[in-house]
């Protein structure tokens, strides 16, 4: 049914621009794939990455807020997942109802209140030793967690790296401590790059990925790419794999979280991966379009349906 | 412990480089028999060179240190990798700035021996990792910001952890790999077990490879160096390394042989007959 009205949208967009979109922006689908006709007509729920693909700290990307009104008109159910691990997911449903998307905190996945809710379940009561923002050591004690400061890191049973943008050597050299001590090791994700409103900093996963060169250790990775994300996110649209895009601008956490999951891909490169990387992604995780920025997704959604 | 591996390959060895931290020191005290082994092996007419991951120290301080301990070390035969990063940053970086990521010691050294050291991340046209063990997320955040601009990726070493008195620290290698990740850039390593180093050293003994010996505690630093650069290699267990992860080290990592410490050297490389 919502085809038509993409349709509708299409044909307004070629009245008003002359040109169609399609062809304006062909050169964009670099690696643009067909959804299977089979499943196409099934699409019930997108799954957005939010920093880099539709915000940049406090400021939408052009064109977002559009695009996702569009594609909420067209039916589409939204859910929005992020790494940001610092705000809580009424805070960032908030940020998202001032910028102009409609959000319901319910709406927003963090991985940092993911992973409390995990570790609460497995260390209640047991020392953890983590870096992270205070908000979310606040999360993690209100859950009964025992967090544990820097110099009683030795005792710790797990150890949790998330984003803290004051972190130092010194909390490095607890956490690689306590994982020599035998302390599990958990990660919120392998990210790169965090881009923010001005500039991007490097990402949460640099940290973990040195933290494994010192203890020749693993972390087991909570946030994106899981598969335990990816769950709850689909049960959150309720929608299937098959029936749902996941977009994001990162290879490393969105495109392989939705890949692993079975999902449709979409990259945007608007935020940590550049045109001049495209060619350096492993055919395994290239996404099954690429899009300069994610104002595009509406016309490739109704391209891709045929 | 006798060695493993065979004498004959030992023959024609006219050089030794020396790791010095668990070679033939521990902290400030000799390890037993090694300033003997050392006159001995001079003796006989071989050139030594004492090969330091030390960025902090001029090699005048590094020689005065050994003869304290009661080597009879020239600051000629002193390889350090602060000498020779500064050797390569004034090779390659001459009138450009180079971001330290490192102690106030190794921004000492580095600007005392001429090199122009950045304040701005901006401007720098490389970026160099030294063991800085007090950095924070505001330096991580310069250095990827550097990169990110065009700047080169230096590093000292690509060590994983360094022992301490309180225990096992994560080392610059920990770093290195944080920027590496970020920044999707491979760092290119000064000290050892690079090429850089290895070819200092080999320029000071004034010998080809083969005639070389590397001999370290360490497998990833000091047997790859001497393999990297065509050297024979030795193996110490007075380190770092223990006789069971000396038995599991992969083939291509071997060295040609593993000794317990550096007493049977002369015997291994049958100086009687030379």
């Amino acid at each position: 049914m919502y085809v038509r009205e993409v349709r509708a949208q299409l044909c307004s967009a070629r009245t008003r621009n002359g040109a169609m979109p399609d062809a304006a922006h062909a050169a964009t689908f670099q690696r643009g794939r067909r959804l299977k006709r089979r499943t196409a007509p099934d699409l019930k729920g997108i799954l957005f990455d939010l920093d880099g693909t539709l915000v940049r700290g406090e400021y939408a990307l052009p064109g977002a807020v559009k695009a996702v009104s569009r594609l909420r008109a067209c039916g589409l159910r939204i859910a929005y997942c992020t790494q940001d691990s610092i705000k809580t997911p009424k805070l960032i449903a908030e940020r998202l109802n001032r910028l102009g998307f409609k959000a319901a905190p319910a709406d927003v996945i963090t991985t940092g209140w993911l992973a409390a809710r995990y570790l609460a379940e497995r260390y209640r009561n047991e020392p953890v030793y983590m870096i992270g923002a205070p908000e979310l050591r606040r999360a993690f004690a209100a859950r009964g967690v025992n967090v544990v400061e820097c110099g009683e890191a030795m005792k710790a049973r797990a150890v949790f790296i998330a984003r803290d943008p004051a972190f130092t050597a010194e909390h490095i050299n607890a956490a690689c401590k306590a994982i020599w001590s035998g302390a599990e090791f958990f990660g919120v994700g392998y990210d790169r790059v965090l881009p923010l409103a001005e500039w991007d900093v490097p990402g949460i996963g640099a940290v973990i990925k040195g933290i494994e060169h010192a203890t020749r250790r693993r972390a087991t990775i909570l946030g994106k790419p899981s598969k335990a994300l990816a769950v709850m996110a689909l049960r959150r649209l309720n929608s299937r794999p098959y029936e749902t895009v996941v977009v994001g601008d990162q290879t490393d956490t969105d495109i392989r979280m939705g890949k692993s999951a079975g999902c449709h891909t979409v990259l945007v490169l608007t935020g940590g991966t550049s045109a001049a990387q495209l060619g350096a992604i492993p055919p395994r995780w290239r996404a099954d379009a690429v899009l300069t920025d994610v104002s595009l997704l509406p016309d490739w959604i109704a391209a891709a349906k045929g | 412990m006798g060695w493993q591996g065979t004498a004959v390959e030992m023959r024609g060895i006219r050089g030794i480089v020396f790791d010095l931290d668990g070679t033939l020191i521990r902290g400030d005290r000799p390890l037993a028999s090694a300033i003997e082994i050392v006159a001995r092996l001079r003796q006989a007419g071989l050139r030594i060179v004492f090969c330091t991951q030390d960025t902090e120290s001029e090699d005048t301080s590094i020689a005065a240190r050994l003869n304290q301990i009661g080597f009879d070390a020239d600051p000629e035969e002193i390889i350090s990798c602060g000498a020779v990063v500064v050797g390569y940053l004034l090779a390659n970086y001459s009138g450009m700035s180079v971001r330290l990521i490192g102690t106030e010691l190794q921004r000492q050294l580095l600007s005392e021996n001429g090199v122009t050291l950045a304040n701005c991340a901006e401007v720098a046209h490389a970026v160099l990792i030294g063991l800085y063990p007090g950095f924070s997320a505001n330096d991580l955040e310069t250095a990827c910001r550097a990169i990110w601009n065009g700047a080169a990726l230096l590093a000292i070493a690509h060590d994983r952890t360094f022992p301490t008195n309180e225990g096992l620290l994560p080392a610059t290698g920990a770093l290195v790999r944080t920027i590496e990740h970020a920044t999707r850039r491979r760092a290119r390593i000064l000290g050892k077990p690079s090429v850089h180093m290895a070819r200092s050293a080999l320029k000071r003994l004034a010998l080809p490879p083969e005639a070389t010996l590397v001999i370290g505690d360490n497998v990833d630093v000091d047997v790859r160096m001497g393999k990297l650069a065509g050297c024979r290699t030795a193996l110490v267990l007075s380190g770092c390394t223990s006789a069971s992860d000396a038995a599991r080290i992969p083939s291509r990592a071997r060295p040609d042989v593993i000794l317990a410490d550096v007493t049977r050297l002369p015997e291994l490389l049958r100086l009687e007959l030379v």
